[in-house]
């Protein structure tokens, strides 16, 4: 007996303890075995395009701007709808953790493929590929932070976002660079992308990262900050592939939105991130809870005055928008502001998002490709370019384009007293035409105050929600620049908090 | 031949007319050294097969001769032999085995004089007549210390418990459980039967818990189930219980139908603003929808005992089933459970071997909603029976859901979520085994080995469905496309397996002793090595589609409707999932006592974990523990008034390796791991998952106990008094790093200091002693404890992580509320109004206007109360629970003053008082306030929780063991308990002793009612 307790005890001091703390989980992949081929890398640029497709500067700007308001299952509206934005907001945090997310994964991604040599030709070129994908999408993380968190587009030494090229360990604590250094960042960025598909010799699709794609956002980060020289050229570079209609043809533009493959797409899609049933976002749980329908729980609804835009230009011109943007289930209150329950009774459904008719079910109805660059927002850099310029003709002509491209009763060239008139003009083409896409909040940061123009939200959207607050001044300093998030003032002790918060 | 046969059945017949005659009743009581009742001791005729049992007051009746000697025996105890002579009353004070009281430590036991330990013990006697399902909540209120909250009124549902405070911010801050020796999940205890449970020991300082080292540091709660003795006839043991269980009612004053249609009116919308006054008073529907989701729960109770015991082997084997219904719709337990212990020992006695086995199966429905998804309208039944429109009728289901079909409002949710729990259903059917075997072997006089083995293995089947001709799946199917079917079934399964073995050898030594074996130097010498291992493994399913026309939960049966080209909605998913986890450690302990009067006990482990590497792998821990017995100094004697008096002081460290609270939760987190998965375009990809540290290291917590155990006044008197100081180290908490590093910002690290401290104090007095069963016997007992919380450093900017609400700080109480005060309604437009941080009253707060308020969730004094009275057959017994000192966000009633959902939901009748020009000094804010939804937290519903609540009340009549004489039965009680019956609370919803830091909508404890029947035979 003595023996045997004698054994046990020894076997379980001699034999047993690494046993029980030496313990790997099953399934654990490490940095070691992650990158061993070309292939491996080139899988590893499909998580950088996932983690990209980030929607919530659409939530963001629908919640916060003047396009949206109140909808009928949206209770009291999240609290950056009331206008209540500080460190904590939701969508701060995520735009911030999410774009940085995406500069992180890229760096790991270059770091590891450097432990791959490609043997051939043909592996170089899948390479290349690769990495230039994966430049092009951290100049897209970088310009998107650029957008919603630099203090002033406009001031070249004013604060942006910390620029990394490691992969960070948890002591990391950056400062913030400035608009010059990130823009100089992603236009470095940018011509390593076009250099390396280039030579990968990667052809042209509307879902992946093509040099149409390098060109449109390299335009639109020069016109960011307002190098318009640039701008002009990659945005006409861009507009050498792809031309709006001159005739409004609401079928195919509808189809634009559906993302049914056509004339419309090729003309007007630029790049879009794909969203399958399963990878992606339900974009169109944005704006309603079930289907894009009166019946489908609206939560964000089309703003009563953009509405009303629509509805007027639909009357005068036949503005294809007007049927294209608002689903026809939509219960239209005439006296809206005397209504006793404008919540439930007016319902003016969001329908940019009306669901992929190729995918089935509750989820297909409410999944959409997210449109990033279209043709017309060229159209309307050029315009900028030109009120720059102070050269109003040449704004009303590129307003014209996509105007005739929307007007089944084309409306005649605009003309423009002054530049601030112009600059209203594009705002305002710009408030309906890129509405639901993200533009918004960027757009009134950086024209806002050149057109003369601040947040108009309809007195009766703005009793929906339990807050004062109707009409945001685009001076506010909410208006200016989203805040660095609480988790990275409390993580960072180098960061800078933007002004106001 | 046949006058000698006759000659001797003549002189048989003489005998027994002899015997017979000489029979007298003997009747008596059997008490403990305490002079408590024993109950269940057996009182045999030596030498026959004559024998009874002591009832539930320690009376036995029995029939003897004068010659007879009758043995008197019970587990624990000296076995006496009383010659009966002409007694016909025999009165027996049992002695203990030992010295005096078993005292259980962690791996030996020990007596009370020479225990080192804060421990409490609860004997079954205390708690085992209680109708909760649960064991563990049938402790509340019971041991000072002890926290046990329930978040839930689902049946043996999980409860929160704590021992002296909170003392990790994210790792686990549940003490370890060991029934048997053998280490339990702390969570499940739904399958396991309080009735088998024959002590409940709590161990609180680190003199008791150091010796389990990586587990210990949340206290130790050692359960011991019932066992047979050796030489013990069988006795059998019934008991049944019928409980009734119902919904505690709430303070919220909500609209009655009429109220509400007239507010409608008022404001000009819903159904009241399309009816006239005069409609509006005949309006003839009220609902009171928790009338509809709630109901009185039917509970069954049936369990049998048997133990008996042989020279070398004595068993006890129960049998158990319980039913016990929810007082909200679709929640029931129904438990069936066998246990079977076995003691062994071999001829020489030197071989002793105790095995437990206990083999459960239940099966718990339950609405999870409730639980998990607080506000999603569809599906939680207690949002819809706290908010449901009161001029609805729950008998027009079938037309009203027709109409939310059409047009999908909101407020036609208490339809959807009545249809969903008629149809719809969530049942877990668990297996748990809990089985081990502890042996030992007297080498020689002095040297012990042991071994303890042990599993506790839990089996579960999860079922989930929605059914398909449920409105909402009808609902969901039409957006799928016309004639489509929607509906789901998930089912899952997993398998917990924990291992546990523990080899020791002992060696003790008494020397110097006088001559009746009294005084001298006892030396206790004790090494351990154990080996703990868990596997984890679970998969499982979901389907959507299911075929109306076939379909039945947990079946296929070819109702599962196939995948087809035009929709991918019908592709189940799958999943499948394992983890294992390991501990090993060896530890040694000393013990040394002088004549009773000095003791000192010293141990030290060493453990290693899978779950750190490197250098910080292994954890030391250790613990010093002395006591003093006054008592047995000769300058105490002449004090008559003091029986007994302890001193008792420790130091020790313990430490926790469960970096994320749960079992198998962080078991790589040294690691910087990378996983695979499908992204953009449903491509194939991998990504790194997560960020390495290799700093991890065991969380640390020493404690400082001094206590005084005494006893005085003849023990009329008895109790204990302690102060500790529990401080952790290393504390296991996110370190906030940018989110350029990682997504959420925070990694799991040890950095912060927090600490525990707080007095304890538990009292028993006989307040009045019976002499005889004709005067009234009068226990009172009270038990209260102070625990005060304070995080003293965090490594983060300010030493404060602020979570909105609450803050973790330096100088706070761990989760301390950070809130704005709101002062009242500005009497000049109805707002709000709050003070801002430099004291003025402000309409418009902003973050930087918060300040703490000096409260938490946990409770800074709490206990329990009671007493117990005895009159002739007659019992009575009342428990009180309370706590004081705690604050939760009352989200219920920030719904009822919600004036955005009139024409949706029910609100409150206060909402009466609102501002208006013509009202303007009154407590709630004009309907139409600007700044309803300030923005930041503010205290308007952070409300007090403390409470007073008769937690148990039972009265019984004990039969009288003459009265049963004349039946099979040795005893036999019945009883009426009362659970929960009166709660004194400012609390206005139903249930005020959850530890949530904001209660909105959820499953409430309820009201129980029970009757039982105690039989042995």
């Amino acid at each position: 007996m003595k023996k045997i307790f004698l054994t046990i005890a020894i076997a379980f001091a001699v034999i047993s303890c690494e046993d029980a703390t030496e313990i790997t989980q099953p399934s654990e992949f490490n940095a070691g075995i992650a990158f061993q081929s070309v292939e491996d890398v080139k899988s590893g640029i499909f998580q950088i395009y996932g983690s990209a497709n980030v929607t919530t500067g659409i939530s963001f700007t629908s919640h916060f701007t003047d396009e949206c308001a109140l909808g009928s299952s949206g209770n009291q509206g999240s609290t950056t709808h009331r206008l209540q934005l500080n460190p904590t907001d939701g969508f701060a945090t995520g735009l911030w953790s999410s774009y940085n997310s995406v500069i992180r994964n890229a760096n790991i991604l270059f770091i590891g493929a450097q432990e791959v040599t490609p043997a051939d030709a043909a592996e170089q070129a899948l390479y290349d590929e690769a990495l230039g994908e994966n430049h092009a999408l951290r100049a897209y993380a970088y310009s998107q932070l650029l957008a919603y968190f630099s203090q002033d587009l406009s001031d070249g030494s004013s604060l942006a976002t910390p620029i990394f090229d490691n992969v960070p360990g948890s002591s990391f604590a950056p400062r913030r660079n400035t608009v010059d250094e990130v823009v100089a960042k992603i236009n470095d960025d940018l011509t390593q992308a076009e250099t390396l598909l280039t030579s990968a010799g990667t052809a042209y699709t509307n879902d992946f990262v093509s040099i149409q794609f390098i060109r449109a956002l390299r335009a639109r980060v020069a016109a960011y900050v307002g190098d318009y020289a640039t701008a002009t050229s990659s945005a006409n570079n861009v507009l050498a592939q792809f031309s709006l209609p001159t005739s409004a043809n609401e079928a195919s533009y509808r189809e634009v939105w559906q993302d049914v493959a056509g004339a419309g797409t090729n003309n007007e899609v630029i790049f879009k991130f794909n969203n399958t049933l399963t990878n992606g976002n339900n974009i169109g749980s944005i704006y309603n809870t079930n289907n894009s329908t009166a019946a489908g729980s609206p939560l964000y609804e089309v703003s009563r005055n953009l509405y009303q835009t629509l509805e007027d230009n639909s009357t005068s011109n036949g503005d294809i928008r007007r049927n294209v943007f608002i689903d026809a289930s939509s219960t239209i209150v005439a006296d809206y502001d005397n209504d006793p329950n404008p919540l439930f009774n007016d319902r003016l459904v969001v329908d940019k998002y009306p669901g992929d008719p190729a995918l089935p079910g509750l989820t297909g109805g409410l999944t959409n490709d997210q449109k990033v660059f279209r043709t017309a927002e060229m159209h309307f850099i050029l315009a900028e370019a030109a009120a720059e310029a102070n050269q109003l003709s040449n704004v009303a002509t590129q307003i014209k384009i996509v105007r005739d491209a929307r007007y089944t009763t084309p409306a005649p060239l605009p003309t423009y007293a002054s530049a601030t008139e112009a600059w209203a003009d594009i705002l305002l083409e710009r408030k309906i035409e890129l509405a639901f896409e993200g533009h918004r909040y960027i757009d009134m940061k950086r024209l806002g105050t050149l057109a003369n123009q601040n947040y108009d939200r309809n007195e009766t959207d703005c009793s929906l929600y339990p807050s004062a607050e109707c009409d945001l001044s685009v001076t506010d300093f909410r208006a200016r620049a989203l805040p660095i998030p609480l988790n990275e003032i409390q993580g960072n002790p180098g960061i800078t908090q933007n002004s106001g918060y | 031949m046949k006058t000698k046969l006759n000659g001797i059945l003549t002189l048989l017949l003489a005998l027994v007319v002899q015997v017979a005659f000489a029979q007298q009743t003997v009747t008596g009581k059997v008490t403990g050294p305490d002079g408590d009742e024993v109950i269940g001791a057996v009182v045999s005729v030596k030498g026959t097969s004559t024998f009874a049992s002591t009832d539930f007051d320690g009376n036995y009746s029995i029939q003897a001769s004068p010659e007879s000697v009758l043995v008197i025996s019970y587990t624990g105890y000296t076995t006496q032999e009383i010659t009966v002579g002409n007694q016909t009353s025999i009165n027996v004070q049992l002695k203990t085995d030992a010295l005096d009281t078993v005292v259980i430590q962690a791996y030996r036991t020990t007596t009370t004089k020479r225990s080192n330990v804060a421990s409490s013990i609860i004997t079954a006697k205390q708690i085992e007549d209680r109708p909760n399902a649960s064991a563990i909540q049938r402790l509340q209120g019971q041991v000072p210390g002890l926290t046990v909250q329930t978040a839930t009124g689902q049946p043996g549902a999980n409860s929160l418990i704590q021992i002296r405070g909170v003392s990790s911010i994210n790792g686990n801050t549940e003490p370890l459980i060991i029934i048997d020796g053998i280490p339990v999940d702390e969570d499940a205890f739904r399958t396991i039967n309080p009735l088998d449970i024959d002590s409940t020991t709590v161990l609180k300082d680190a003199a008791g818990t150091a010796i389990y080292g990586n587990r210990g540091a949340n206290g130790v709660i050692i359960i011991k189930t019932k066992g047979g003795s050796f030489d013990q006839p069988l006795t059998v043991s019934y008991t049944t219980q019928t409980a009734f269980t119902e919904l505690i009612d709430t303070e919220y004053e909500l609209y009655n139908a009429r109220e509400y249609l007239t507010l409608e009116n008022s404001r000009n919308t819903g159904l009241g603003a399309t009816l006239t006054a005069a409609e509006i008073a005949n309006f003839s529907v009220d609902t009171d929808w928790s009338d509809t989701f709630y109901r009185t729960g039917v509970s069954q109770l049936h369990n049998l005992g048997f133990r008996s015991g042989g020279k070398n082997l004595s068993q006890f084997t129960s049998i158990n089933y319980t039913s016990t219904e929810g007082s909200l719709l679709a929640s029931k337990l129904e438990r069936f459970t066998v246990r079977n212990n076995l003691n062994i020992r071999s001829k020489d006695e030197k071989f002793t071997m105790n095995t437990s086995l206990q083999v459960g199966y239940s099966k718990n429905l339950s609405q999870q909603e409730p639980e998990t998804r607080n506000n999603a309208i569809y599906f939680n039944s207690i949002f819809n029976s706290n908010n449901g429109l009161p001029y609805f009728d729950p008998n027009n289901i079938a037309s009203e859901l027709a109409a939310w079909e059409s047009t999908l409002q909101a407020r036609y949710s208490p339809f959807v979520t009545l249809d969903n729990v008629r149809q719809n259903g969530n049942q877990e059917d668990e297996i748990k085994i809990v089985a081990g075997a502890n042996s030992a072997y007297k080498i020689s006089e002095n040297w012990t080995a042991r071994y303890n083995i042990g599993m506790d293995y839990t089996q579960e089947t999860f079922l989930r469905f929605a059914s398909p001709n449920s409105a909402l799946a009808r609902v969901r199917a039409s957006f799928i496309g016309p004639g489509e079917v929607e509906g789901f079934q998930t089912e899952s399964f997993f398998r917990d397996f924990r291992f546990n073995s523990t080899a020791s050898i002992g060696y003790n030594k008494t020397f110097g002793a006088d001559e009746n074996g009294e005084g001298g130097h006892t030396i206790l010498a004790n090494g351990y090595v154990e080996y703990v291992k868990a596997h984890f493994k679970s998969f499982g399913f979901s389907q959507t589609g299911l075929n109306p026309r076939t379909f039945s939960p947990g079946n296929d049966g070819g109702a599962f409707v196939d995948d087809n080209a035009a929709n991918d909605e019908f592709v189940p998913t799958v999943n499948s999932s394992k983890a294992s986890t390991g501990l090993f450690s060896y530890f040694g302990e000393f013990d040394y006592d002088y004549s009773d009067k000095f003791g000192f006990t010293g141990t030290i482990r060493r453990d290693a974990s899978s779950r750190f590497t490197g250098d910080n792998k292994w954890g030391t821990f250790w613990s010093v523990a002395g006591r003093w017995n006054l008592t047995e100094e000769d300058f105490m004697k002449d004090i008559t008034w003091v029986n007994d008096l302890k001193l008792r002081a420790s130091y020790g460290t313990t430490g926790n390796e469960r970096i994320g609270s749960t079992y198998y939760g962080s078991l790589n987190n040294t690691r910087t791991l990378f996983g695979t998965g499908n992204a953009y375009q449903d491509q194939l990809t991998f990504f790194r998952t997560q960020l390495g540290n290799t700093d991890l290291r065991w969380e640390t917590i020493a404690t400082t106990n001094v206590g005084v155990d005494f006893q005085l006044l003849d023990r009329r008197l008895r109790g204990s008094l302690d102060y500790y100081k529990r401080e952790t180290s290393d504390l296991f908490f996110n370190r906030f790093v940018s989110p350029l590093v990682t997504p959420s910002g925070q990694i799991n690290a040890n950095l912060g200091d927090m600490f525990n401290q707080g007095v304890e104090l538990g009292l028993r007095y006989d307040l009045l002693v019976a002499g005889s069963k004709n005067e009234v016997d009068i226990d009172i007992f009270a038990n209260v404890s102070y625990n005060k919380n304070e995080v003293t450093f965090v490594d983060v900017p300010d030493g404060r992580q602020d979570n909105g609400s609450t803050i973790i700080g330096e100088g706070a109480q761990l989760n301390e509320f950070f809130v704005v005060p709101y002062r009242g309604v500005n009497p000049a437009n109805g707002n709000l109004l709050f003070e801002d941080i430099n004291g003025n009253l402000t309409e418009n707060p902003t973050l930087d206007d918060r300040r703490l308020t000096g409260t938490d969730t946990v409770p800074d004094f709490q206990g329990g109360f009671g007493f117990d009275v005895q009159y002739q057959n007659f019992f009575l017994e009342a428990q009180f629970n309370f706590m004081t000192g705690l604050q939760r966000f009352d989200n219920n009633l920030a719904d009822y003053y919600d004036i955005s959902s009139l024409g949706i939901f029910n609100l409150s009748s206060d909402l009466d008082r609102a501002w208006t020009p013509t009202n303007r000094v009154t407590d709630i804010p004009s309907l139409t306030a600007t700044n309803l939804s300030p923005g930041v937290a503010t205290d308007r519903f952070l409300k007090d929780s403390d409470f007073v609540r008769l937690r148990f009340l039972q009265f019984g009549y004990n039969f009288d063991s003459v009265m049963l004489d004349k039946t099979f039965l040795n005893s036999a009680r019945i009883y009426v308990n009362g659970e929960n019956l009166i709660t004194w609370t400012e609390w206005l919803g139903s249930d005020p002793e959850s530890q949530r830091i904001s209660e909105y909508n959820r499953y409430p404890t309820p009201r129980t009612i029970s009757v039982g029947l105690d039989l042995t035979f």
